[in-house]
């Protein structure tokens, strides 16, 4: 995979040399085709997106753009020859142009800035990667083509009206593929579609990906303004943040597929949650939801590149998946790697929703727009009274020997009672308790075969343990998960098989899942690897633990809300299937509460509690802040819990339930096992830090549970979260007090203002 | 893949950290690791998080272009800005205050474009390693040209050599250290004046098995295969910092071993010297472990090293004494982690990292873990374990995988006279050593409270030993010559031979009085005596780690090597005309192995009752078994084969000889089947694929 990636980047790179060329091709180009900006030299400049149409004419028409669709707010322009469009704001009066056109246009000074592939790019209505496939196994060599060098340039698109918008063909010669755009214009913007089940392609070449609208989001660096990028909790990048030499961004929406093979760790990282992102650009703004295909999306942003001014962000389609596999891997001198493509029977259809702010757009209005189009689609508000989240491991695993011969040891972390004596003393510390709690079932925390029945592990306590806990758990205020892992699988058994049931890769070989070595980051060789169920199966085994199931507590599923997988096997399920997937497991619990980690935006709809909601995006360099936008979008409606180390300020400004994980024993017993990584994790390490962050937590959320988060500012190190009923809450994560508003936020403290 | 697992991890960290940074925190893009003993790594705490990343246009400082070296002097950072040729000064947080980019030199402005080092004296002068012009320049801190350091005019240079000036510090003394590429006899200094003052501490070849091996091999090479060979040259110095009191760190990037860290004094000579620093681990999957290489160091106030690493973009944190205490960073597009790290610098308890490619520099803030952690190694540095107890048990609420805190907790109760309670501590720490020293304190605690019960004790058994003796010796004995003694039957006979080998296996021969049941019962006890010896052995001995343990091995070592001994013997001894049948070997094996199973529990027993000091009695315990053994063993083999004592001897070293085929064989054969079971598992993968 990682030899992939840098064949990609070379070969991006070699691009970007011959592009300079490309760049000439165009100049000669630009007179007959006509840009916007350079062909028409009308005095009014059309600089940057967006602009201020001429002042005389808002009504008027835009020179070389035929209107094809036009409601109350918008008039939609497009350019029947080249397929591009310009969106006319009518009250705000403002033309948001499909690509920036000055970097074609001589006098600007974007057009020496800007050079290379991006400067096609930032014109484009779409831009493709191809592989070509008699080369595919030896060396892949994705080639990029973005549709105006390649077709508007020869002529190789076809336009045509339809009914709210307009159709566009783009045929790429050198490939024989074609692909298809529609545009349509509706209430609040526009929606852009790539017709996946028109798009040709020819025998030598497969399309591995599509970016759709490369250069539409997008602003220079003497703009005021950001982009949103969705990593994790979310991410700003500001518009001039200044130049530097810094690599893209581009993320799986979801996160990476499990069913490649990762065989080297690549470090932490964060994974997108949602399938949104947004430009805000002086006082209008985009906000785009991707809202087909989003399970095949990347979201892709870059900034502070040498070779370009503009910062952007656009969602690319991701068709195919290249991996690669290495034969004869113990014998060194005859070891070769192969690659393998992805070929798809057909292709899902990939819609972009771009909702146009006119005035005061900001971040908050982003998630606002997101947060109204889920509740469209069927959230509601469930958000529950303050609880502590609380995950506890049940039993865990471990090699022992009896007079020499070896066995494998399970033992309990926490027991059934040990669950119930935490939770009572929790109890009696003020603390309302949400228990997610893993491995209770099946052979505990790392499940062997899979868990598809209900066998309380016996050492915790078994049945009878379990029916304690259980009568505990109905008579007082607290509410609880109990986890079943129905993917990872490490023997057959129970009904599934750890052969044939399991995930493949694109090579037809179980793709499996390692454990890595935190020093130098290849798996660690103590430990064999498990497998994924396929999400077929996984569905399978849920249906089958409900039915032996007749407690009906509540129930968590951790990996669903945070791992999406293929799988390439015979018979595949792909991303978007295993969605559905996922959400017929939701279904098939029935009444059963739900909990899931990390949050995906596809388990919203279903679920109750998130544990480990993300408080921070990935970090990446090219990012300026973090800004808490899932939070945005979830508060009040879904009940979530902060990250392991998160402190109180956190979760009283993000409005996130304390977190607390950990076991019942010595974690000193832990030592030569395993399971070392829960250092640190006894309760009596953390029992006390926890009863008190939830007194404070309850305290000021008493009465905001139930409200939306609608704005989130922070300065030099002071939050300001305000709720839908007005309640604002002053946090000061600096070690001196500050007067803000004319309020006084104590050092490292907060204050709840109004409501 | 890669997303689970990050999520999954995530999830799997579990200590409450208190987050120290003033700005909302920060994403932590790396795990904490810290090596056992057996040099595997370990989870732990993270130690330092990332703060912030600062690029020079974002400053307002201009874009950096490949920035090669930065220093701190006087609370202002000096980043050397070498694609721009400048120098650029900021505060700790990065806040540009000057930047000095002319320099003047006799009328004529000097570029030093593509220069590699900086370095800002006690006094302020500054000074310029400018590579590409092959010489040093020396400034005032105003920006004014003082001197330029060239090529010392001397023999002991090259005269090709280019002088390419990559490092340059200068020490208290007014002495000039210069790093250059291609001198392998150590830095080149110059005195205050500007003249050349030797060459300041070489690497020297270590004499590694490895270097005499590749000697030897010379000896027997054509000139072309020595110039293709890799040559034993001295590892020079990659980069060096000067300490508080005048001492020089340097580190080493040596050629096959992992990087080495040497502390010298003013005369070059090594005060300390380790080699296990860097990444202990490599991927024994695919064998060619990539070794961590240090492009810098920087010794902090308190004389902690951290070393920065460009193969994996890692800082390793190192007490003076060279024990690993974390490590930090990575590769990555994350802040905290580097696409190219350059140089690292500390100041005011944060540690900054200058990345050449990016043209940044971040900046890290510690934990609490580690600023704890810290506090208690400088009170057990300093001796006052009982003081430094505290801080070790807090350590351990955040990180109970920390030796460490256990070694530190078990002296500090062992000083405090609480020995008993000490030894779980010692154990956790896996401190034989610890732990035998306060168990001697224990045990002569329960000597003196004990000591009439014990004196009575010791006094009745030996009575009690000398009466069942005389018991034995009368029950046992012959009632005359012709008789056989209870002893000699059966299932008594190993307790005869051990006194009387000669007549004892050849009357077992002759009787053919041999047990099978109890011979192999006698190697299923010597199986279990090794296992106990691996799990019940005292602590204070026991270094093997019951997860370790490999039953495989161990009934190798107990069954195996008795039936590879006895078959190839008896192939031996048949052809040289030895009277033993395979039987009376293997009888005469096994039954001989008596001492040296009995002296195997021997060790097991009182190993839990002795302390460090006392391992010679151990020792020669584990001796008289084997010679014991060997003895009956050899007197053995002469009475069943009827052998001379020299044929005896020749027979036993023609066994070893055969043993050694054997393996061989078993060897080849093992690895053939490997290749045969690889061949057809690529075979089928390659079907599967095909398909």
């Amino acid at each position: 995979m990682r030899k992939w990636t840098t064949v990609l980047a070379a070969c991006l790179c070699a691009l970007a040399m011959t592009a300079v060329s490309v760049g000439a091709v165009d100049d000669g180009a630009a007179g007959a085709v006509q840009t916007p900006a350079a062909g028409r030299g009308s005095g009014q400049s059309v600089t940057a997106s967006p602009t201020a149409a001429t002042s005389g004419a808002p009504a008027g028409d835009v020179e070389g753009y035929a209107a094809v669709a036009e409601n109350d707010r918008f008039r939609l322009y497009a350019d029947l020859q080249r397929g591009d469009f310009a969106l006319l704001d009518i009250a705000a009066d403002r033309l948001w142009y499909s690509g920036q056109w000055d970097v074609l246009d001589q006098d600007s000074p974007a057009y020496d800035l800007n050079v290379g592939k991006i400067k096609t790019d930032l014109v484009s209505m779409l831009a493709v990667d191809f592989v070509q496939l008699s080369t595919v196994a030896s060396t892949p060599m994705p080639t990029n083509q973005n549709s105006y060098a390649y077709c508007v340039v020869n002529n190789n698109v076809t336009v045509r009206q339809v009914s709210g918008g307009y159709r566009a063909d783009y045929y790429f010669e050198d490939m024989g593929a074609t692909v298809p755009v529609e545009v349509l214009l509706k209430d609040d913007g526009l929606s852009v579609r790539v017709i996946g089940g028109e798009i040709q392609m020819g025998d030598k070449y497969w399309i591995t990906s599509i970016q759709l609208l490369p250069g539409f989001m997008a602003g220079d660096d003497r703009a005021e303004g950001y982009l949103f990028v969705p990593s994790g909790s979310g991410a700003l990048i500001e518009l001039n943040a200044g130049r530097g030499n810094l690599a893209s961004y581009s993320e799986m929406v979801y996160g990476s597929d499990a069913a490649i093979e990762v065989e080297e760790f690549e470090g932490l990282g964060r994974d997108i949650l949602i399938p949104v992102y947004g430009l805000k650009y002086g006082d209008g703004g985009i906000t785009a939801i991707i809202t087909q295909g989003d399970a095949f999306a990347n979201i892709c942003a870059d900034s502070n590149s040498p070779d370009t001014s503009f910062s952007r962000v656009y969602a690319e389609y991701v068709t195919a998946i290249v991996d690669d596999t290495t034969l004869f891997e113990s014998d060194y001198t005859n070891q070769r790697v192969i690659n393998g493509i992805e070929q798809r029977e057909s292709f899902d259809d990939f819609q972009v929703d771009f909702t146009v702010m006119s005035d005061g757009a900001d971040y908050s209005r982003m998630a606002a727009i997101y947060r109204n189009y889920l509740i469209e689609n069927g959230l509601e508000k469930k958000a529950a009274a303050p609880e502590l989240f609380v995950t506890l491991y049940g039993a865990a695993t471990r090699k022992a020997s009896f007079l020499g011969i070896p066995y494998t040891d399970t033992f309990a972390l926490t027991s059934f009672a040990d669950a119930e004596a935490i939770l009572r003393d929790l109890n009696d510390g003020g603390a309302a308790v949400s228990l997610q709690y893993i491995g209770w079932n099946n052979s505990g925390v790392e499940n062997r075969k899979a868990a598809s029945k209900f066998s309380p592990v016996g050492v915790l306590g078994g049945k009878s343990g379990y029916r304690q806990l259980d009568s505990f758990l109905s008579s007082g205020s607290n509410s609880a998960y109990f986890d079943l892992d129905p993917i990872t699988v490490r023997k057959s058994g129970n009904g599934f098989s750890a052969l044939s049931d399991v995930v493949k890769s694109i090579f037809n070989t179980r793709t499996p899942q390692y454990k890595y070595m935190r020093s130098v980051y290849v798996p660690v060789n103590t430990e064999d690897p498990w497998y994924l169920l396929n999400s077929g199966k996984a569905l399978e085994a849920v249906r089958k633990f409900v039915k032996s199931d007749s407690y009906g507590n509540g129930v968590s599923l951790y990996g669903a809300g945070e791992m999406l997988y293929s799988d390439f096997s015979k018979n595949s399920i792909s991303r978007a299937e295993t969605v559905a997937n996922y959400q017929a497991m939701f279904e098939a619990l029935g009444d059963r509460e739900i909990a899931v980690n990390s949050g995906n935006a596809y388990v919203y709809r279903y679920v109750d509690k998130i544990y480990s909601l993300p408080t921070t995006n990935d970090g990446n360099v090219l990012f300026s802040c973090s800004v808490p936008f899932v939070q945005m979008v979830l508060h009040g409606y879904v009940s979530y819990g902060a990250e392991q180390g998160d402190d109180l300020l956190d979760c009283i400004a993000l409005g996130a339930s304390p977190y607390y994980s950990g076991v019942a024993i010595d974690d000193s017993e832990l030592i030569e096992t395993s399971f070392n990584w829960l250092y640190g994790s006894s309760y009596d390490n953390w029992s006390e830090e926890a009863k008190a962050d939830f007194a404070a937590y309850s305290e000021v959320y008493a009465a905001l549970y139930d409200q939306a988060l609608v704005s989130y500012e922070e300065t030099d190190g002071v939050s300001r979260s305000v709720f839908e009923d007005g309640t604002a809450i002053l946090v000061n994560r600096t070690e001196q007090a500050v007067t803000a508003g004319g309020v006084e936020v104590p050092a490292r403290g907060y204050r709840v203002i109004g409501g | 893949m890669k997303k689970f697992l990050c999520t999954l991890l995530c999830l799997l960290l579990t200590l409450p950290l208190t987050a120290l940074s003033v700005s909302a925190k920060n994403f932590v893009p790396y795990l904490g690791y810290e090596y056992n003993q057996e040099e595997e790594s370990v989870p732990a705490p993270v130690v330092y998080e990332p703060e912030a990343h600062y690029l020079g246009a974002e400053i307002g400082a201009g874009a950096f272009s490949n920035p090669t070296d930065m220093c701190f002097y006087g609370g202002e950072l000096y980043i050397l800005d070498s694609g721009n040729s400048r120098i650029v000064v900021t505060d700790p947080d990065l806040r540009p205050l000057r930047v000095i980019d002319t320099l003047e030199y006799n009328g004529e402005a000097l570029s030093f474009a593509g220069a590699l080092g900086l370095y800002v004296c006690h006094d302020g002068a500054i000074l310029i390693a400018d590579t590409q012009n092959h010489r040093i320049i020396e400034c005032t801190n105003g920006g004014e040209v003082v001197q330029l350091l060239g090529k010392p005019d001397t023999t002991m240079l090259d005269e090709s050599l280019a002088y390419n000036v990559k490092k340059v510090i200068r020490d208290y003394n007014g002495i000039t250290y210069a790093l250059v590429d291609g001198v392998n006899d150590g830095a080149v200094t110059y005195m205050p004046d500007g003249s050349f003052g030797g060459f300041f501490a070489s690497n020297e070849v270590e004499q590694t098995a490895e270097v005499i091996l590749n000697y030897i091999w010379r000896q027997f090479m054509t000139e072309e295969q020595i110039r293709n060979s890799v040559t034993s040259s001295p590892p020079s110095f990659t980069n060096f910092d000067l300490a508080a009191k005048g001492f020089v760190y340097t580190v080493t990037q040596s050629t096959e071993n992992v990087s080495g860290v040497r502390l010298l004094n003013f005369k070059g000579s090594n005060i300390e010297q380790g080699e296990d620093y860097g990444d202990l681990e490599w991927d024994r999957k695919v064998r060619d472990s990539v070794s961590t290489t240090f492009v810098d160091i920087d010794v902090d106030d308190e004389d902690y090293l951290y070393l920065l690493d460009s193969t994996r973009g890692r800082v390793f944190v190192y007490t003076k004494e060279g024990s690993l205490i974390s490590v930090f960073g990575g590769l990555g597009d994350a802040v905290g982690t580097f696409t190219s790290t350059q140089a690292i610098e500390t100041y005011g308890g944060k540690v900054y990292v200058l990345d050449n490619v990016r043209g940044s520099v971040t900046t890290f803030t510690p934990t609490e873990y580690i600023q704890t952690v810290r506090t208690a190694q400088n009170l057990h540095d300093a001796g006052e374990y009982r003081e430094a107890k505290q801080y070790w048990e807090e350590v351990l609420t955040m990180n109970s995988n920390s030796t460490i805190a256990y070694y530190g907790i078990g002296l500090a109760l062992d000083e405090a006279g609480e020995h008993a309670e000490a030894l779980p501590y010692f154990r956790l720490a896996y401190s034989n050593k610890g732990y035998s020293d306060a168990f001697s304190e224990v045990r002569s605690d329960f000597v003196k409270a004990n000591f009439v019960w014990l004196l009575l004790g010791a006094a009745a058994a030996i009575v009690g030993i000398v009466v069942l003796c005389r018991v034995l010796k009368r029950k046992f004995s012959r009632a005359n010559a012709y008789e056989t003694s209870a002893l000699e039957r059966k299932y008594a006979a190993p307790l005869f031979t051990l006194f009387h080998p000669i007549d004892g296996f050849e009357n077992l021969k002759l009787r053919k009085a041999w047990s099978l049941p109890l011979a192999f019962g006698l190697l299923t006890a010597l199986f279990l005596a090794l296992t106990a010896s691996w799990f019940l052995t005292g602590f204070s001995f026991n270094q093997n780690r019951a997860s370790d343990y490999n039953v495989f091995i161990t009934l190798l070592q107990a069954y195996g090597i008795a039936f590879v001994w006895v078959i190839a013997n008896w192939a031996v001894c048949t052809l040289i005309e030895g009277k033993g049948r395979l039987i009376d070997i293997f009888g005469t094996t096994v039954y001989g192995l008596l001492p040296f199973i009995l002296s195997l529990l021997v060790c097991v027993v009182l190993s839990n009752g002795m302390t460090q000091e006392e391992d010679a009695f151990l020792y020669f315990i584990r001796v008289l078994g084997i010679v014991w053994s060997g003895v009956l063993i050899f007197t053995g083999f002469m009475s069943i084969h009827q052998f001379s004592f020299s044929k005896a001897v020749l027979s036993i070293l023609l066994t070893l000889v055969g043993i050694a085929i054997m393996i061989f064989l078993a060897v080849l054969f093992v690895g053939l089947m490997q290749q045969v079971v690889s061949f057809i598992r690529s075979v089928w993968s390659e079907i599967v694929i095909m398909m």
